[in-house]
């Protein structure tokens, strides 16, 4: 029995700006990439040291995470039934590129650690205390009936009662993160999880 | 996408498989070399470790792929043909790994077209050409946990009825890439690896592949079924495992609960086991909190190493015949207990008919991962 | 926001003197300071040497004008960290910024360990008065008191790093511009448990220290202070003299290896090294001295030689270790070797590294064995390589 489920929290980040529910934010497009997502954090006042720590493809998911959880309710949750579905296209080739490098030299175990995508799953729910279940899948685009699909699954049969999903990609300074907030909750401005709602960069 | 048949929750068989590793290039003669105590794991004097790796000049290499794309089309080709299945549009692929063809880094320029030349997607799609199908084909990389994460989204695309088969293919290259970080990790051990054991020192890094094709119909009569699986995440460190094992045992008592079993069902344990310190003991902590501290368990990684986004499906094509032939592998390295809650790690073959087994796997980033096997 | 940070004062006590003058004179004339055990008890005197400073307790306690049951190394650390605010002589210090960022290893232990020796004979015996200032903070808390400090005060600890971890830190804060003023460096006293301590991991000189040479034995331990004033360019600005120089670089780094012991390859001797030279924006051949970690022992100056070979090779700088004349002062070297590194830079001088006869066989260069003046000093690197594998390289510059 296929249950309701709403997008009650939805984040765009790409092109340097900032949407939060379809609302530009923040925008910053006077530095290089690296330098923007510092500006995030500190446009924000953020305060969580493990973030200068990670590469850019974990801080630009742990930044969309954390906007997008802003009035999440954990407490209405347990930790296992929450998790993550997350996609990219380059995997964690941003950082890769930068660990090759310092082979050279001396291999830093602090960059190897980030050469899969999936940890930037691990930095969102050791953020957040989600321990339900969390996949990342690696796609050319940005596949939203897949995505839809798997999480309908995973929130149907109750595996996890909330899902943050959605694609994080970086290279360089290419970035897109689009994440939504997947619960079996309706609140005021949420909208139906359906394809259409995800791919409308309608307001919420 | 609509649910087919919503009504039907189908069983999920094995219907046919493939490793291909250093001791074996199909799944026989690797069950034959196991059987024999033949480990993959050697001293390889030129790169100065202790590894299971493939004599690349052993194996017929089409110079169009990749030697991880060959991996993968090796595999699927034995798996195929050894099974007579036949790949139809209802059929679905389903890649695993954590590196792919990171090596291209090594060997080749670096420029734009690397970029795309190097993605995951890229060779699976290559590969799915290879073999004409019709569908789009996914890839899973999620560390050490994607082959068990692999066979599971394929089951879980049979149950919802959105295809009715899926081949689910696996593999990973040790590359400088992969070797420099775990070196840098100082994880390697410089001898064999010995899971659970008391001197553990480490682990061996691996490479290999392996497919299994998953189908709503039964091939053969003794055809082994996923019956269930389940993921968690350890919400603690990124590469270092939960202190209490208890999401890893969440992980397993759901897998449990929805293959409709308990403890006591459980005949057998292919563990991750990979001879760290903190993986062996924490895997040890979720095994005893599930109850499944006397279930006959070992560890494969002192056969094959650690074979990464392949390690989950070779090790689970093992598990599946240990069911189909009642015979489980000793575990190589044991000799005595090093964890603090000991799990019972099989230390010769043991011939025992078994009805269900269970795989778990963790891995980077705090995932961990379980599956049923049953018969 | 990142703006210059410049030494403006300097302090120092060790076994070649009571104070900068004193160390000079004595690095002119080759004069090192190993001596017997003298002012404490030990089952080790006349067969160990060490670096003492050369005052009683007593004779301390009457010139710092502290208590004469103080911990030595509270005394040691305000005598230096006087002597270096009184050097740079800022106008209107109480109207700035003013930190104190010390480091030590071994707190008020030689108080500890002289209660603990009643105390073990017979429970009700002992002054728990002397364990009261055990604590490597007390130390810096009493000498911020006595100074005057009450704005920013911090304590590291990081084995023998710790206060050139400690001067980097109190640059951050001015250059961040957290501060305006920071005393920064270190001081140790010499005590039994780190002198049994270091015995039993094997690695003393029965004779005097021979840092860098290929028949090296072993460090002799030393006690001193070191602290440096530094401050931000606006302070500069209203200084009535020259500062000494610039701090243009630095980096720490973790070996990763072993507590006690160094990589063979000493990787994370060579990443600080190599980092700190990045944040200067030099060039390895832009270094005019390198004043050596250097302690004598097998370990460290052959994992200190190779790193020096990988990141400097085919040129390297003159070089020299000053622990051939003060001995090893743990948690006070870095901020004494600031001390030297900067009056290096000031007076243009180039220290021996005394009792260098042969060359070690894993690196192709020497250190120097005679007191230079008048040299053209452009820029100077300090290391200190600690236990724990804590390594920091620390580079000071002309103005």
């Amino acid at each position: 029995m296929a249950a309701e489920k709403y997008i009650t929290s939805r984040v765009t980040i790409n092109h340097q700006t900032v949407y939060q529910n379809g609302m530009d934010i923040f925008t910053n497009n006077a530095v290089g990439f690296d330098e923007f997502l510092l500006s995030v954090y500190q446009h924000l006042h953020f305060s969580y040291p493990k973030f200068h720590k990670m590469d850019n493809l974990s801080k630009l998911g742990w930044l969309a995470a954390e906007l997008l959880l802003k009035d999440f309710d954990k407490n209405h949750y347990h930790p296992e039934q929450v998790g993550t579905v997350l996609m990219n296209a380059n995997a964690s080739l941003d950082m890769d590129l930068k660990y090759y490098e310092s082979i050279k030299d001396v291999p830093s175990p602090s960059l190897f650690v980030y050469t899969l995508p999936n940890i930037v799953a691990g930095e969102i729910c050791i953020r957040h205390h989600f321990k339900g279940e969390n996949a990342f899948f690696v796609m050319p685009d940005f596949d939203t009936p897949f995505l839809k699909q798997q999480v309908d699954y995973l929130l149907d049969k109750n595996i996890l009662q909330a899902s943050i999903c959605g694609w994080i990609d970086v290279l360089g300074q290419d970035h897109r993160a689009e994440l939504f907030l997947i619960e079996k909750v309706k609140k005021e401005n949420t909208k139906v999880f359906s394809i259409e709602n995800m791919e409308g960069n309608s307001n919420l | 996408m609509i649910v087919k048949n919503p009504g039907l929750n189908p069983d999920v068989f094995i219907v046919g498989d493939n490793i291909l590793s250093p001791i074996g290039k199909t799944t026989d003669e690797n069950l034959s070399a196991l059987k024999h105590g033949i480990s993959g794991v050697k001293k390889n004097d030129e790169i100065n470790i202790v590894a299971s790796l493939f004599e690349w000049n052993k194996i017929d290499i089409d110079k169009s792929y990749t030697k991880f794309e060959n991996l993968l089309i090796l595999s699927i080709t034995n798996a195929i043909k050894q099974s007579g299945f036949n790949i139809d549009d209802q059929t679905a692929l389903i890649i695993s790994s954590t590196k792919g063809n990171i090596s291209l880094l090594e060997t080749e320029e670096h420029t734009k077209d690397l970029n795309k030349r190097i993605a995951l997607h890229s060779s699976a799609k290559l590969v799915t050409d290879h073999f004409g199908f019709k569908t789009q084909p996914i890839v899973v990389s999620n560390a050490c946990i994607s082959g068990v994460l692999a066979i599971l989204t394929g089951m879980r695309w049979i149950k919802s009825g959105q295809y009715e088969n899926v081949i689910v293919s696996g593999a990973d290259v040790v590359s400088e890439f992969v070797l420099s970080g775990f070196k840098s990790f100082q994880a390697l051990s410089d001898t064999v690896c010995r899971p659970f054991d008391k001197d553990r020192t480490g682990l061996n890094l691996g490479e290999g592949a392996a497919t299994v094709i998953l189908s709503k119909n039964k091939k053969n009569e003794n055809d082994v079924k996923v019956s269930s699986g389940a993921i968690s995440n350890d919400a603690n460190h990124i590469s270092g495992p939960s202190r209490t094992g208890e999401e890893l045992a969440f992980a397993i008592k759901k897998a449990l609960l929805d293959a409709g079993i308990t403890a006591h069902d459980v005949g057998y344990i292919s563990a991750h086991g990979t001879a760290t310190n903190y993986n062996d003991e924490m895997e040890a902590n979720a095994i005893n909190l599930a109850g499944l501290q006397k279930v006959p368990l070992n560890s494969l990684k002192g056969y094959y190493g650690h074979t990464l986004g392949a390690a989950g499906l070779i090790e689970s094509v093992i598990a599946i015949h240990a069911i189909k032939d009642g015979v489980i592998l000793p575990s190589p390295g044991f000799t005595e207990n090093g964890v603090t809650h000991p799990v019972n790690v099989t230390t010769e073959i043991l011939n025992t008919p078994i009805k269900h087994a269970l795989k778990t796997a963790s891995g980077f980033g705090g995932c961990n991962a379980a599956m049923i096997f049953s018969k | 926001m990142s703006t210059p940070v410049y030494i403006a004062g300097l302090g120092v006590i060790s076994a070649i003197g009571n104070n900068v003058a004193e160390h000079l004179a004595a690095f002119k004339n080759e004069a090192a300071g190993m001596g017997p055990i003298t002012h404490f008890q030990s089952i080790h005197k006349g067969v160990l040497p060490v670096a003492e400073v050369k005052m009683t307790n007593q004779e301390m306690a009457e010139m710092a004008n502290m208590p004469m049951d103080a911990s030595r190394t509270a005394m040691l650390s305000l005598l230096a960290a006087r002597e270096a605010i009184a050097n740079a002589a800022i106008p209107n210090l109480s109207g700035l910024r003013t930190g104190f960022v010390s480091a030590n290893t071994v707190g008020g232990m030689d108080r500890s360990e002289d209660f603990f020796i009643e105390f073990l004979a017979d429970n009700n015996k002992g002054k728990l008065k002397n364990v009261f200032d055990h604590e490597c903070g007390s130390m810096t808390e009493l000498v911020a008191t006595q100074l005057g400090i009450t704005e920013f005060m911090t304590t590291l600890s990081t084995a023998c790093s710790s206060s050139a971890n400690a001067v980097f830190y109190g640059a951050r804060l001015i250059s961040n511009g957290v501060l305006d003023v920071v005393i920064a460096g270190g001081a140790d006293a010499l005590t039994k448990f780190t002198l049994n301590g270091f015995n039993t991991l094997m690695i003393l000189d029965k004779a005097f220290c021979k840092p860098f040479d290929q028949n090296r034995e072993g460090l002799n331990l030393g006690e001193g202070a070191g602290y440096v004033v530094l401050v931000s360019d606006a302070v500069v600005a209203s200084l009535n003299k020259e500062p000494y120089c610039l701090l243009s670089g630095y980096q720490n780094s973790n070996d990763a290896y072993h507590q006690t012991a160094s990589s063979p390859e000493g990787t994370g001797s060579y990443m600080a090294m190599q980092g700190a030279l990045k944040k200067a924006g030099l060039q390895t051949n832009d270094i005019s001295y390198i004043n050596l970690h250097g302690t004598g022992t097998p370990n460290n100056d052959s994992a200190e030689g190779t790193a020096i070979k990988r990141l400097f090779d085919p040129e390297y700088p003159p070089m020299s270790s000053t622990k051939s004349f003060t001995g090893h002062t743990l948690g006070a070297s870095g901020g004494i070797e600031a001390v030297f590194s900067a009056l290096s830079i000031k007076n243009g001088l180039i220290y021996p590294n005394l009792r260098f006869q042969t060359q070690m066989e894993e690196v192709p260069f020497s250190p120097e064995t005679h007191y230079r003046d008048r040299q053209h000093i452009e820029h100077v690197m300090s290391n200190s390589f600690g236990f724990g594998g804590n390594c920091t390289s620390l580079i000071f510059s002309k103005i």
